[in-house]
């Protein structure tokens, strides 16, 4: 079920909402209430796969039982965070890699065999990674081991969450799960968070999307068939990497609004990443709570940068970074795309690129294009496809600058793209700041009154393009 | 802080209140529909029954949605507040005129254009052999690169070339084609084509009907109307009802954004008297009797205020069915006319009617459509017309004659 969606708006949350409201005396009635209405959420579009989650719930909970038994015993636990690890990555990889890893031996073997095809399980990478945390966050004593096979459940399942993130630590909702307060202004605050997610995704990274998808595919067509002049390359490109961070930044909006709306506080996992000024921080603003996952599983155990030699270092940075591209897809453009970043944050690390004062605007444009090249690695199908596509970036085959079809989608998509380019940068945020900090004035009075007439307004023009049955593509099947 | 939060709660509130109002509302609006959608589905033998059921869910659940219409309009407003002209991911695009068209990037070839026309050939033959004349018609495709008014670069979905093709195809195969491009050419652009219907106009269809009545003079030497009686507009009551239409694309968009058609009805002032058989989608055969008006025309289309669910093209002959067949008892003499053909036909049909004795029709496109070749030998015609529309040549429009002929 998707949250810009008829059924999740006015069937599915309405009913969740109420009921969690009215089993508010009960603490435990309203987990077991949540859960019964994740484990629906999730069943609603994979009727077969919620029993691959349920076994995931089932597994991380024994074993995080055991080891937390193990260590008030003082008893080694070792082995069973090994097994942990092979069942919750073998999970990953049965389901997602392969495929993949099949057909590329079957290719690399000359065997004529093909790859079976696997469902890829909607939001696996996301919930695969919380039941992880959670054993993991055991073993490392940042949290105690949970008695309760239901809490778990919720804390791998909750719905707000489950399918595209963010991908939410057990050691920061432990505490929520059986002590947590909903008040009226979480609860507000909320519903506004989620209302503006809704309204980034359904008029923003929709429209971007149509903009992107038809000019990556046609792009896939071939230069023979279509021709993709530069400029509408490049304009593939930044509406892709408009679409991604509206897309993903939105869901997870929308998250952290239901969560609050629940009671549960999420940490942010976005932070305007289009100002920053390098490619680390790029990553320090972009799908935070996957890179804090990996920093806290796997590049602080590996060492992290605190180890003797560099070598060690460039190590784990890339062991992070070929992690991370593989993360998000089966292919080798997401390895490639992986690598690409690991380039140039080592490079930046390296070449103390930090440490230089000064040539913001540069510094900025420098990251802007290395993460849309990225996103054009990222968004092709195949390496074959990336090929074509940046034949058309840089006109190589004598492809023409641009077309009248280009221009054409710059006057039909051009006050889209400018809305866009406007709220990748905090300017919402200022204005709320500095209207915030002069609650005398009468333009932050007649701020305050516009603001729920304006919030009303996004709902009702986000219904009414989900009434109209517009373009709502939804782009974690990779994930 | 304090106003801040008061501004979130105030907002808060008047959302919720929204969410569960609404949600209520539909619950109770649509349940029924709802219901029936999920007890019909809810015999689940195997896991693709499962995804059906949600499927079917959402549908319901979309389809039922209170105020429907009205989002659609809020959703045309803020297209044209945009000042954009295409909607729903290039589906439609609005040229300067106002006119809606499909859209498309690219158009694949159809390899199968010639095999069409070879099928309309041996139709042909089918029919020469009992003494019986085939003309294939093709009307105006909506897109009119000399009436259109897109910027350079537009996507729309040109189907003139096609239309060229399967034209040069079944004149090489040796079948007499009428191109009411032609035809129509001197018809202004403005008044040939609704701006929010596929259809044309009923004033062009009546154009159209003249100019197949003269080809039919011309070509066979058939006096339909020597008199030029039945051509001659004066001879039928004319009633425009302006701003009464929104057509098939406007229903999609809004009538904000594509605006409401004016819609003329031709009704023949001459004594008439008709039997008319239509196929109904329920496999029901339904017959009416009387006059042009009682007979050929569903008038109720034109007293119902909802545009939005009501087409005005449905007058004539409820816009099309997979079997009709029109008896003209005031002309038993009449030759006798097969069509295979698609709802741009209707009103031509209908103001050929008084010339013939009888009329029957196939759509071969609709559901339980009887099969053209056995009913053209079961049968017996002095003329056939296959029309198509441009953008319905396709292998199920020409869902006859697929075999070479065993002599």
């Amino acid at each position: 079920m998707l949250f810009s969606s008829i059924v999740f708006l006015f069937y599915f949350l309405p009913v969740v909402l109420v009921v969690n409201y009215l089993l508010g005396f009960s603490r435990t009635l309203q987990n077991l209430w949540l859960l019964i209405a994740s484990l629906f959420f999730y069943a609603w579009g994979e009727p077969v796969y919620v029993f691959l989650m349920l076994a995931s719930i089932f597994a991380n909970y024994f074993l995080g039982l055991i080891i937390g038994k193990s260590k008030e015993k003082d008893k080694p636990t070792r082995r069973w965070v090994v097994v942990a690890c092979i069942i919750n990555i073998g999970l990953l990889f049965v389901f997602k890699y392969l495929p993949f890893t099949l057909s590329n031996i079957y290719r690399m073997t000359g065997s004529a065999l093909t790859a079976p095809k696997i469902a890829l399980p909607i939001g696996i990478s996301f919930f695969t990674f919380q039941a992880l945390s959670y054993v993991l966050d055991v073993q490392m004593n940042k949290t105690k081991y949970e008695k309760s096979l239901f809490y778990v459940g919720l804390y791998i399942a909750f719905f707000p969450q489950l399918i595209a993130g963010p991908i939410v630590q057990y050691n920061t909702v432990a505490q929520q799960i059986r002590e947590r307060r909903i008040t009226m202004r979480m609860f507000s605050v909320g519903l506004c968070r989620f209302t503006a997610g809704l309204g980034k995704k359904i008029l923003l990274s929709n429209n971007f999307a149509i903009l992107a998808d038809n000019i990556f595919n046609w792009s896939m067509i071939g230069q023979e068939f279509y021709e993709v002049p530069i400029l509408m390359a490049w304009l593939g490109s930044i509406s892709y990497s408009l679409q991604i961070y509206f897309d993903f930044s939105a869901y997870s909006d929308m998250a952290i609004g239901l969560g609050l709306m629940f009671g549960f506080r999420f940490d942010e996992n976005f932070n305007y990443p289009y100002i920053a000024k390098s490619i680390t921080e790029f990553w320090r603003r972009w799908h935070i709570s996957l890179s804090s996952w990996f920093r806290d599983y796997v590049y602080f155990p590996l060492g992290g940068s605190r180890v003797q030699n560099r070598d060690k270092e460039i190590r784990n940075l890339f062991i992070v970074w070929v992690l991370t591209g593989l993360w998000h897809g089966a292919e080798w453009n997401f390895l490639l795309w992986g690598m690409w970043h690991f380039i140039f944050i080592l490079a930046e690390r390296f070449f103390g690129y930090h440490e230089k004062p000064g040539y913001n605007v540069l510094k900025h444009i420098y990251t802007i294009f290395i993460v849309v090249v990225g996103w054009t690695l990222f968004r092709v199908t195949n390496l074959f496809q990336a090929g074509r596509y940046f034949a058309n970036l840089v006109g190589a085959n004598s492809i023409p600058f641009s077309n009248d079809m280009t221009w054409m989608l710059f006057r039909e998509y051009g006050i889209w793209l400018l809305l866009g380019v406007i709220f990748s940068m905090p300017v919402a945020q200022k204005i709320n700041d500095m209207l915030l900090e002069n609650t005398c004035k009468p333009l932050s009075i007649l701020y305050s009154v516009l603001y729920p007439v304006a919030m009303l307004l996004l709902f009702a023009v986000s219904v009414a393009y989900l009434a109209r049955g517009t373009y709502n593509p939804f782009i974690y099947f990779n994930f | 802080m304090k106003l801040f939060f008061a501004k979130k709660n105030l907002t808060a509130l008047l959302l919720l209140v929204a969410i569960l109002g609404f949600s209520a509302a539909n619950l109770l609006y649509g349940k029924d529909a709802l219901l029936e959608t999920l007890t019909t589905m809810l015999d689940i033998q195997k896991i693709e029954d499962v995804d059906a059921l949600v499927a079917g869910a959402e549908e319901a659940v979309s389809e039922q949605l209170l105020y429907k219409v009205q989002f659609v309009e809020v959703y045309g407003y803020i297209q044209k507040l945009l000042f954009k002209t295409e909607i729903d991911n290039f589906t439609y695009g609005q040229d300067d005129n106002g006119f809606l068209n499909y859209l498309g990037f690219f158009r694949e070839e159809d390899s199968m254009l010639p095999d069409y026309a070879q099928r309309v050939a041996r139709l042909k033959d089918i029919v020469e052999e009992k003494g019986g004349k085939l003309l294939l018609v093709t009307p105006p495709c909506k897109y009119d690169p000399q009436g259109s008014a897109y910027a350079p670069g537009y996507p729309v979905n040109d189907a003139n070339a096609r239309e060229d093709a399967l034209l040069l195809y079944a004149h090489e195969a040796g079948v007499d084609t009428m191109d009411l491009r032609e035809s129509l050419r001197d018809f202004p652009y403005q008044e040939r084509f609704f701006k929010a219907d596929h259809h044309w106009t009923i004033q062009a269809a009546f154009a159209a009907y003249s100019a197949i009545v003269q080809e039919f003079e011309d070509r066979y030497d058939l006096l339909l109307d020597p008199e030029n009686f039945y051509r001659d507009i004066n001879n039928y009551d004319v009633y425009t009802y302006k701003q009464a239409m929104l057509g098939s694309m406007g229903r999609n968009t809004g009538v904000v954004f594509s605006g409401l058609d004016d819609y003329t009805l031709i009704v023949p002032k001459f004594p008439t008297h008709y039997i008319n058989t239509a196929k109904e989608p329920n496999g029901m055969e339904l017959e009416t009797e009387g006059t042009f008006e009682e007979a050929l025309l569903d008038t109720v289309h034109l007293s119902t205020s909802n545009i939005y669910s009501n087409s005005l093209y449905s007058v004539y002959l409820q816009e099309v069915r997979a079997w009709n067949r029109i008896v003209n008892t005031e002309n038993p003499d009449g030759p006798k006319l097969f069509c295979v053909r698609d709802s741009y036909f209707t009103p031509v049909v209908c103001f050929l009617s008084p010339m013939f004795s009888e009329i029957h029709m196939i759509w071969p496109l609709g559901e339980g459509a009887p099969d053209v070749e056995r009913y053209v030998r079961e049968n017996d015609f002095d003329y056939v017309i296959v029309e198509v529309y441009p953008y319905n040549i396709n292998d199920d429009m020409f869902d006859f004659c697929r075999a070479a002929l065993v002599p």
